[in-house]
C-alpha cells in the first residue's frame, strides 16, 4: 500500500488536464456528435477520448494552443469512428470508407495537404500523429487502441494511400 | 527538402485546415450529464499525479510531491464543497482520496508524535511543509512507520494506493479509523483517521500487524 500527498499550490490554478477539459471539451463533443449523431454516444466517445488524453498529458506542453487543439480533435474523431464500428459492426472500419469524420475545407490548401485531407479518416490521423503531432506508432498504437503489428500496417496503408493520391493528383 | 520534412509541413498544413473548417472552441456549447461529470473528474485526478501510477505497487514510502494543478475545477465540485465542510473521502478504481473541503484552517499547527512505538524504532526524520508534517519512525534493520499528519486546507489530498478492496473501519476511541491492510506481511498497511472537531487527517503506514498499527493510533499524543 502506498500513500501520497498531493498539495495543490493555489486553487486557482488548474492541470492541463483541466484547462483541456474546459477548454476543448464542447468542440469534442461538437465533432463527436457530426458522426455519432446520439448525444449519449457522442459523451461517450468524448470520455473515451480524455482517456487517452489523461495517458498522453505529459507530452502535452501547452494545454491551450493551435497543436493541442488539433490534437484533442484527432483524438475524439478517431474514438468517435471506433464508437461508431461498434455499433455498425464494422470491424475494420480503418479501411472503410464510408465512415464520415470531420470534412475539412480544402480551400487555399497546398496540393499534399489536399491529398492527406482527402484520406480515410483512420489514415489521415495516422499521418497526422505519426509527422505533425510526432508520436510513434507505438504511442498511436496504444491510443488507437489497437496492437503495435495493426497499426504499422495502418502507417504503411497510409502512406501507400497518400502516394496513391499524390499521384492521381501528378504531385508525384 | 526531404519526403519526410515535406509531409510534416503539408500535415501540419492539413491540421490547420481541419481546425478552420470546425467551429471555435468557444462556441460549441453542450450541457454533459452528471454521469460524464464524474467521470471526467476521476481521469482528471489521474492526470494530476501521473507518477503515482509509476510508483512501485508495494513500496512503503511516502512521497511528499508539490504539484501545481487545480482545485475545484467543475461546478459540481463547488456544489460539493458548499454542503460538506470537512474531510471526503472518495474512492477510485485504483486508489481512495481524502480531500479536504471547506475553509483553510488558520492558526498554529499542533504538533504530535507516537508515544507507543515498536521495540527499536526512533524518530529518525520530521518534515514540515506548510501545515503538513511528516515523520518517519525507523529501526536498526532500516523497517518504516511514517506518520503524517495535516491541518485542513482546500489545497492538499491524501491518496491511498494499492489494493484498497479489503479496507475495513477500526474504533479507535471517539471516532473511527479506516484501515487498509496490506497484502503480505512485509508490506505497509496504511491507516487513516480524521478528527473532526479540529480538522485535522492522520495517517500511519506501517509493515506492522492491524493490533499493533492500532497501537501506535491510540499512542498519539500532542507534544
Amino acid at each position: 500500500m502506498l500513500i501520497y500527498l498531493q498539495m495543490i499550490e493555489t486553487p486557482e490554478e488548474k492541470s492541463r488536464f483541466e484547462q483541456i477539459y474546459l477548454q476543448y471539451k464542447g468542440l469534442m463533443f461538437h465533432v463527436a456528435f457530426q458522426i455519432l449523431h446520439n448525444e449519449q454516444d457522442a459523451e461517450d466517445a468524448v470520455h473515451q477520448a480524455f482517456v487517452k488524453i489523461a495517458e498522453n498529458i505529459r507530452k502535452i506542453d501547452q494545454p491551450v494552443c493551435p497543436k493541442t487543439h488539433g490534437y484533442v480533435v484527432t483524438i475524439v474523431e478517431n474514438k468517435a469512428i471506433d464508437q461508431y464500428r461498434k455499433q455498425h459492426k464494422h470491424p475494420s472500419a480503418e479501411l472503410n470508407e464510408e465512415i464520415q469524420g470531420i470534412e475539412p475545407d480544402f480551400e487555399g490548401v497546398t496540393d499534399l495537404a489536399k491529398c492527406i485531407l482527402k484520406l480515410p479518416p483512420r489514415y489521415r490521423e495516422m499521418i497526422l500523429l505519426r509527422y505533425h503531432y510526432g508520436y510513434t506508432v507505438r504511442e498511436i498504437a496504444r491510443m488507437m487502441d489497437i496492437s503495435l503489428v495493426s497499426a504499422n500496417q495502418l502507417n504503411q496503408r497510409a502512406k501507400k494511400k497518400l502516394k496513391k493520391l499524390c499521384e492521381e493528383a501528378g504531385i508525384l | 527538402m526531404t519526403q519526410e520534412e515535406m509531409l510534416r509541413q503539408a500535415a501540419a498544413r492539413a491540421d490547420q485546415a481541419i481546425r478552420d473548417s470546425l467551429p471555435a472552441p468557444e462556441e460549441c456549447r453542450h450541457e454533459f450529464s452528471p454521469a460524464f461529470e464524474t467521470k471526467i473528474r476521476r481521469l482528471s485526478r489521474r492526470a494530476r499525479h501521473p507518477v503515482l501510477y509509476l510508483l512501485p505497487k508495494y513500496a512503503a514510502c511516502l512521497v511528499l510531491a508539490v504539484l501545481v494543478a487545480g482545485g475545484g475545477w467543475l461546478t459540481v465540485d463547488a456544489e460539493a464543497r458548499a454542503n460538506f465542510v470537512t474531510w471526503v473521502r472518495e474512492r477510485c478504481d485504483a486508489f481512495v482520496e481524502y480531500r479536504f473541503t471547506g475553509e483553510k484552517t488558520t492558526g498554529q499547527l499542533q504538533h504530535y508524535c507516537l508515544t507507543d512505538l515498536p521495540e527499536g524504532y526512533t524518530e529518525s526524520e520530521r518534515m514540515e511543509l506548510d501545515n503538513q508534517v511528516a515523520v518517519v519512525y525507523q529501526d536498526e534493520a532500516g523497517h518504516m512507520i511514517h506518520f503524517f499528519y495535516t491541518h485542513g486546507s482546500d489545497a492538499i489530498s491524501l491518496f491511498i494506493v494499492g489494493d484498497t478492496s479489503q479496507a475495513k473501519q477500526v474504533p479507535m476511541g471517539d471516532t473511527v479509523a479506516e484501515l487498509y491492510p496490506a497484502e503480505h506481511l512485509d508490506e505497509a498497511s496504511v491507516l487513516v483517521w480524521i478528527s473532526e472537531q479540529d480538522g485535522m487527517a492522520f495517517c500511519i503506514s506501517a509493515a506492522l500487524p492491524e493490533q499493533e498499527m492500532i497501537q501506535l493510533c491510540e499512542s498519539i499524543e500532542k507534544e
